[in-house]
């Protein structure tokens, strides 16, 4: 048997190159099926390291929620978890276990001692280094060559690992796709500061209102903005979530992104739409537009433009010459307005210069100023800080109504000579116009941002001033207007009467300074009308404060009443029926009283409630806003107005 | 014309591989008439004799260690002489003596009378009974194949194979062998125990009339010649290599030293455990028909090759470990490619 086997061999040569490669080749599959294996056993053994990181990172992200930069170490470790798997995969994959491994399996697997192994690495040799047995040992090989089969050699193996590797990506898949449900409570997101701000509920309330009224209204876009700061501010001292330094910071942030305009460039905005509308007024084609700027009724006057535009494109009906040249004429000197005032400014003002430096000189050459001189210099400079006042107000006026001009200007231009392309200036003089006005109209809404942050400073100033006293009042009111029990306040029972009629109506009454106000129908009955004229004596004796009338005394404004007062004031159950009165003229100016019957069983509102006060609250504001009211008191009037407003 | 030459020397390799295991299957064959089993040790003993080197037979009185001896020679028409070794044994008993040589010619003259080391295989029976300085005698005679006495040096003749037996029982009063003798011992042969049915036949052989003869089947010309044939067989680098690093693998210095290695091993094995391991498999390959030998061969002939070349420590003494647990475990753990 051994004798045929390695006759064969002998028998084999002259075939040994064609052979050998085979061998070779066998080998190399043998051996790359080799690797592979390797590799799968390292990857495998290995990935439930990354897995299992991702899995716990993934839980931690997910239960933690955390989603922003703070997840940036996880990646990290991650990542080189991943990086070092893969080298370590990849070490597994390029470790050769030397040239003759695939031999050497093909040998094991087919028991062949070592033939195909040393035959390979025989035929490595040159022919002429190769001795007899290394040939001889090359011919046994590839005798039994084509019977060599490296898949069997070498067969597939699954990793021991992989079970517990493919639940562990399944579970980690899993998790990706499941999401942790989030109760997001944005009250406890932001922990309330130390030192937070309170204020009474009755005031939080009253801005919410105000921020909702305000983010109601469509607006332009920076003062959605600054809308939306405070309501988020607001929403911060509701929360208790700011310092009083804090709410006072954002105010000022607030304030000073609003305050763009002054009143004093506003008035020289004003002043020049005034300038343009007297230029514009001497063309009778153009006067209703003078009319309109003169108005600063921007809005108008755009509607003004339009129809100008369209007059000077008619062909049907032609301006005549003189007319075109009059509304040229208007034209240009509307759209030279900024230019000529700032050239009257800039006269006067090289003229009080000159004066200035003669008096200068004067003081130069050692002569002494007389009195007048030094009075006169004085004014003088006086005179030119106005002016340059003047002249950027006017310059900054003249910039938002350099495009107006530009178009004016162009459509005077183009008046005689192309109807049409002048009718296009103008409409374009029509569409700054129109931007000038809603530049207006967010000034406007700008305004009154401002005045709620001038209502709210004050009211922290006031109630820093105040300190904790009026604090607890105003929670009181604050409960007591929601129908809550307040506990009463100092100097008696507010609302108590010595009335015993049946469940009345409740008078409103403006208290006075010991003496009771005429109040008429302050005592009628329910249908009463025009009532009876109040005496004073009967109204009330002298109390020690504006209120106080005959029922009761009660300590602060309006908590007294007056006498007519009828019904338990504590049982507001009364009908739901509203009832105007027409008061008597007592000859001191408008007066009116309304009786309200059977206000709401919680607090006081109403529909007739809400009427008067709108009428009161407006009256009071139109008062204020005429400075007929010191400023000091402004406060007051409106923080009463504040507490008194009606409720939901 | 190339391919025709090498396919002649092809061929002539392949009638020489083929010739020798005819005659090493003869040689087995004829072994076999009188030693019942103990294939590995015969096999061991016939590679000793081919690699040109010496035996060291291990084993328990009684197995047939002295008979396999005497049976290899009486089958290879070779001198055969048996040393009993004594704790009283002299060199000179082993080396051979100057005596005086009266003749009627040239009167008295000295002349040296050759001891029994000059045989071509010598039995060197319980050779760990007799003294160091006559177990080193042995050594010149050994590695050299030559014996100096005075001022002569004599040639020991070709082939020559020094068979020693040990009794490992029996430790009283014996003198291990040193190191450097044992390094020069081919392969460390353990005489086992035999099996069931091997007692059965060497009871119906030595208890009935039967008495087998061995014939000589091999002259010593042939015996030189397998002995280069040996010598002629190509080895594999990849092969060669895994050799190299089973040898490395034995000294604890080496950086990646195996844990019983680290633990028990005082000394690895010399080179000379190298050269026996590839000549060892060399011959394996001739007695399986095989041109080369392959990492199979490095394996098996390993333990008998190193075993007696690896020097235990005193934790290894301590526990009882063998060099062949050591060996197995370098075996099995030492990759066969790298």
């Amino acid at each position: 048997m051994r004798a045929a086997r390695l006759l064969g061999a002998s028998k084999a040569l002259g075939k040994s190159p064609q052979q050998i490669s085979l061998l070779r080749v066998k080998a190399r599959n043998a051996q790359a099926r080799a690797r592979l294996n390797r590799l799968f056993a390292t990857a495998f053994r290995w990935a439930p390291g990354p897995l299992g990181y991702a899995a716990i990172g993934l839980t931690y992200v997910k239960v933690a929620h955390r989603s922003d930069g703070s997840s940036g170490w996880l990646w990290l470790g991650g990542s080189l978890l991943l990086v070092a798997w893969l080298g370590i995969s990849a070490r597994a994959w390029l470790r050769r276990a030397g040239q003759s491994e695939g031999g050497l399996l093909l040998d094991h697997f087919h028991e062949l001692k070592g033939r195909v192994g040393n035959a390979l690495s025989f035929a490595e040799l040159p022919l002429s280094e190769r001795t007899p047995f290394m040939e001889a040992a090359i011919q046994d090989a590839v005798r039994v060559g084509p019977e060599l089969s490296p898949s069997l050699a070498v067969p597939w193996l699954i990793p021991r690992e992989t079970p517990f590797v493919v639940v562990l990506f399944f579970g980690l898949l899993g998790l990706s796709l499941l999401e942790v449900r989030v109760v997001r409570e944005a009250e406890r997101a932001a922990p309330k500061a130390s030192q937070a701000l309170v204020l009474a509920i009755d005031d939080v309330e009253y801005f919410k209102e105000i921020s909702a009224r305000l983010a109601e209204a469509p607006h332009a876009a920076d003062v959605n903005q600054a809308i939306q700061r405070f309501n988020q501010l607001v929403l911060d001292i509701a929360g208790e979530r700011v310092t009083r330094d804090e709410v006072f910071r954002r105010l000022d942030a607030l304030e000073r992104d609003l305050a763009d305009a002054s009143d004093a460039e506003k008035a020289a905005f004003e002043q020049a739409l005034k300038d343009r509308a007297s230029e514009l007024k001497s063309s009778q084609q153009s006067r209703a537009l003078g009319e309109a700027l003169e108005r600063h009724d921007v809005v108008n006057a755009e509607k003004e433009l339009k129809k100008l535009a369209e007059k000077v494109r008619q062909q049907k009906q032609p301006l005549n010459r003189p007319d075109l040249e009059r509304l040229k004429k208007a034209l240009e000197a509307a759209s030279q307005q900024t230019q000529k005032r700032l050239e009257r400014i800039e006269a006067r003002r090289q003229e009080l210069l000159s004066q200035t430096r003669r008096l200068l000189n004067k003081k130069k050459d050692q002569k002494p100023l007389s009195a007048q001189e030094a009075k006169e210099q004085k004014e003088t400079e006086r005179k030119l800080e106005r002016l340059d006042r003047e002249k950027r107000e006017a310059t900054a006026a003249g910039k938002g109504l350099a495009g107006l001009d530009k178009e004016l200007a162009e459509a005077a231009q183009k008046l005689m000579k192309e109807a049409g392309l002048s009718a296009k200036d103008l409409e374009q003089g029509a569409e700054q116009m129109n931007r000038t006005a809603q530049s207006e109209s967010s000034q406007q809404e700008k305004q009154q941002l401002k005045k709620r942050l001038e209502e709210l400073r004050e009211l922290l100033r006031q109630q820093g001033q105040a300190g904790k006293e009026q604090m607890k009042r105003l929670l009181r009111f604050g409960q007591r207007a929601r129908g809550g029990n307040g506990a009463p306040a100092e100097g008696g029972e507010p609302g108590e009467t010595n009335g015993k009629g049946p469940k009345g109506p409740i008078t409103l009454s403006r208290g006075g300074p010991g003496e009771g106000i005429d109040i008429p129908g302050g005592s009628g009955k329910p249908d009463a009308r025009g009532g009876q004229k109040g005496q004073k004596g009967q109204k009330g004796q002298k109390g020690q404060k504006p209120g106080q009338g005959e029922g009761s005394e009660g300590a602060e404004y309006g908590t007294g009443h007056a006498g007519g007062l009828r019904g338990d004031s504590t049982k507001l159950d009364g009908k739901f029926k509203d009832v105007s009165v027409v008061a008597a003229d007592t000859g001191e100016g408008a007066a009116s009283a309304e009786v309200i019957h059977g206000a709401a069983q919680r607090g006081f509102t109403g529909r007739g409630y809400s009427k008067v006060y709108t009428d009161y609250r407006t009256v009071a504001e139109s008062v204020i806003s005429k400075d007929e009211v010191p400023a000091g008191y402004r406060f007051y009037i409106r923080r009463y107005f504040q507490l008194i407003r009606p409720r939901e | 014309m190339k391919d025709e030459s090498i396919m002649s020397e092809n061929q002539s390799v392949t009638q020489q591989v083929l010739d020798f295991q005819t005659k090493v299957a003869t040689l087995r064959q004829e072994i076999g008439r009188v030693i019942v089993g103990q294939k590995e040790v015969v096999d061991g003993v016939i590679a000793c004799l081919l690699a040109g080197s010496h035996a060291l037979l291990e084993g328990v009185p009684g197995l047939g260690k002295t008979m396999l001896v005497r049976t290899l020679a009486q089958a290879v028409r070779l001198d055969f002489s048996r040393i009993q070794f004594t704790p009283d044994l002299m060199p000179a008993d082993i080396i051979g003596t100057t005596v005086i040589d009266e003749s009627a010619n040239a009167g008295k003259v000295f002349e040296f009378r050759k001891g029994p080391i000059f045989s071509h295989i010598v039995l060197a029976d319980e050779v760990n009974r007799a003294t160091p300085k006559t177990q080193s005698a042995l050594l010149e005679a050994m590695q050299e194949h030559r014996v100096t006495v005075g001022r002569t040096t004599y040639t020991i003749e070709e082939p020559y194979l020094v068979m020693a037996t040990q009794n490992p029982l029996e430790m009283e009063g014996t003198y291990p062998l040193p190191e450097a003798q044992l390094d020069r011992f081919f392969y460390k042969l353990a005489v086992t125990f035999p099996s069931r049915e091997e007692l059965h036949s060497i009871v119906d052989r030595t208890t009935t009339l039967h008495e087998a003869e061995v014939k000589a089947v091999l002259e010593r010309e042939e015996i030189l010649g397998m002995q280069k044939l040996v010598r002629q067989v190509a080895v594999a680098r990849h092969v060669q290599d895994y050799a190299v690093r089973l040898l490395q693998a034995t000294h604890v210095q080496t950086g990646k030293a195996f844990d019983k290695v680290q633990r028990f091993v005082r000394t690895g094995a010399s080179p000379r455990g190298l050269q026996a391991m590839l000549l060892g498999a060399k011959i394996q390959a001739l007695f399986d028909g095989r041109f080369a030998p392959g990492i199979e061969d490095i394996r098996s002939v390993a333990p008998l090759a190193l075993r007696h070349r690896i020097l235990l420590n005193f934790e290894g003494e301590a526990e009882g470990v063998t060099t062949d647990a050591v060996i197995e475990q370098i075996l099995s753990q030492l990759p066969e490619s790298a």
